[in-house]
């Protein structure tokens, strides 16, 4: 199981000799481990975990919760010290006038920071966004691992199907997806849901709200395995669809047609968004694209399971092979209210591979 | 994460309650000369935010803010599209749609004329949102986690005793079952149980970092050491 990716290692030590970093520390948080994970792939239990790389190639740990010092230090092959809180670790592990930068800076206590800049006696620089420039295309053992949680997404969607009936609450139906994906193997899912009709103008945690006949049942599932995250959104009808229903999913899957036919190596993920933007536009809906309804029209994945870019018109970057994107038209219609539709992209070098093997079609339960 | 039924008992958890603890930051706002106290909460960090208004966010930053005598107002980087929920699950009348939580605190101090803002654990908040407000013309008062929760009242520990109520009998019915399965069954069918009783949040270190129960056994034992190391140090 890959722990510590010497690919990615040796990626990052490039990184330092370029900027002139002595010190490259990956900082982690409960809500943010893919800071720190990038580098070292423990899913740490305490609240806090810091790896450290020297320019000479050395990794060496500071974890918060004892438990994380032995996979820590297997991991690294380095030294690893536990501390109950954070700030006393950071003063030793970086020595005076280093060039220090942090990857996970802005999402770091500005405590942290300070005992950095205080033990260094200089400011340190934030490595966030280049290490995830570098994170964006990935390698091909963690390509291995999103296959994997793509292929439990796509479990998790069967159960899904499998369990959702009239009566049953909105929660009841998501304890029994997490349930069914921990006991496959997930570390984490992002999930959200949303039930009922035209009233539904977005997704959140379920409510108690109890399934109807009629109601669109929407979710994005997004299973973790070993650190790295893969998306599926599908919406579901109990009963039988109305015709508006149906519309509202043709509209959806040619959306997600034009991305997945436009995805490759060169094109600006602002493209990626217009052709599906274009599809609403064209069917009369092109007010339906913008942010009082919908959020992006899809995201980078990796540790992360909301990586950056986004695939919205106003943003710009230039996609690469062996990134791996999910495309979700993913908005608010009158037809049907908010309806969601999405698979996991892997980029190639030609075009573009779904991840996802659920069928695409509006499902009924 | 939260992802589980994010609700507002009222019999659990009475408005009551809430106004007394909004009292207790209020009488801080006055007694310190404050304009307003600031609290911060992202998905993780959500506990200062939670104890004050029950606003949890499933995702992404935000700002509590208690301005002197008024009710809570939240500055939320969550889409509008969801606030007719949390109002739902909260007592949040008022929330402004805030990409930046400090752009949209400095806006509505400078509509308000305010001079002196608290922030619960100044030094705690991420350092891309601690540069911001430091970088402003406000001044900033360090307020301690302490002066605004103080010690659990009769709601909270009821509120802790069915948690574990729900915990301890979760585990008597599955872990009978355990010796067959592998530890992410037993994970999942714990997930599945809990999260279908109602909770919003399990937090499962078996599965988080261990692999089995012999595994676990040594890593509790060696949490013991480190307890009696320290001890021993100290």
């Amino acid at each position: 199981m890959l722990k510590l990716n010497p690919e990615r290692k040796k990626e990052f030590l490039d990184l330092m000799a370029r900027r002139g970093w002595d010190l490259l520390l990956f900082y982690g948080d409960t809500w943010r481990k893919d800071h720190f994970r990038c580098l070292v792939s423990v899913c740490f239990c305490g609240p806090q975990a810091l790896a450290v790389l020297t320019k000479e190639g050395e990794v060496r740990a500071v974890v918060t919760h004892p438990w994380d010092v032995e996979p820590v230090k297997t991991a690294t092959g380095g030294s690893v010290t536990y501390v109950p809180r954070l700030v006393e670790g950071l003063k030793n592990c970086v020595s005076e006038s280093a060039n220090v930068a942090i990857n996970g800076l802005e999402q770091m206590e500005a405590r942290f920071v300070r005992a950095v800049q205080e033990a260094t006696g200089k400011t340190a620089a934030s490595a966030t966004a280049d290490v995830e420039e570098i994170r964006r295309v990935k390698t091909q053992e963690e390509l291995e691992w999103i296959r994997k949680a793509a292929l439990l997404a796509d479990r998790g969607y069967e159960q899904f199907v499998r369990v959702a009936r009239a009566g049953m609450t909105e929660f009841e139906l998501v304890a029994e997806v997490e349930g069914y994906l921990k006991a496959h193997g997930a570390e984490d899912n992002f999930m959200l849901v949303a039930s009922g009709g035209t009233e539904v103008t977005a997704m959140k945690p379920p409510t108690a709200r109890k399934l109807q006949v009629g109601d669109s049942v929407i979710t994005e599932l997004t299973p973790q395995i070993n650190g790295y995250y893969a998306q599926i959104c599908r919406t579901l009808v109990i009963g039988p669809p109305s015709e508006k229903q149906l519309e509202s999913y043709a509209i959806f899957a040619e959306a997600q047609k034009a991305a997945q036919d436009l995805l490759r190596p060169g094109v600006d993920i602002s493209d990626v968004a217009r052709v599906q933007n274009d599809i609403f536009r064209k069917h009369g809906f092109g007010d339906y694209t913008g942010p009082q309804y919908t959020r992006v029209r899809g995201h980078n994945l990796g540790l992360y399971p909301d990586e950056l870019p986004h695939v919205l018109e106003n943003v710009h970057y230039t996609c690469k092979k062996d990134m791996v994107i999910i495309c979700h038209p993913n908005t608010y219609l009158p037809l049907s209210g908010y309806m969601v539709f999405g698979d996991t992209l892997l980029v190639t070098d030609t075009g573009c591979v779904s991840l996802s093997q659920t069928e695409r079609r509006l499902f009924q339960a | 994460m939260k992802r589980g039924l994010v609700t507002w008992d009222k019999g659990e958890l009475p408005p009551e309650e809430l106004a007394s603890r909004l009292a207790v930051v209020h009488n801080v706002v006055r007694t310190k000369g404050l304009d307003a106290l600031v609290l911060y909460s992202d998905v993780w960090r959500c506990n200062d935010a939670r104890y004050l208004s029950n606003y949890m966010p499933y995702w992404n930053r935000a700002f509590v803010v208690v301005p002197r005598d008024e009710k809570p107002i939240l500055l939320c980087s969550l889409s509008p599209r969801v606030y007719p929920w949390i109002k739902t699950v909260t007592v949040h009348e008022t929330i402004v749609a805030s990409p930046s939580p400090p752009a949209s605190l400095f806006k509505l101090g400078a509509e308000r004329g305010w001079k002196r803002l608290g922030i619960c654990d100044l030094d705690g908040l991420p350092a891309d949102l601690h540069a911001e407000l430091t970088s402003g013309n406000t001044e900033l008062v360090d307020i301690s986690r302490a002066e605004v929760r103080h010690a659990p009242s009769k709601v909270e520990v009821q509120m802790h005793a069915r948690a574990a109520r729900m915990a301890r009998e979760v585990l008597e019915k599955e872990i009978s079952n355990a010796k067959a399965q592998t530890d992410h069954e037993l994970t999942g069918q714990l997930e599945l149980q809990l999260r279908r009783a109602g909770a919003e949040d399990v937090v499962d270190r078996h599965s988080l970092v261990l692999g089995q129960t012999d595994v676990y056994r040594r890593h509790k034992g060696k949490e013991q050491d480190w307890r009696r190391q320290r001890e021993l140090n100290s």
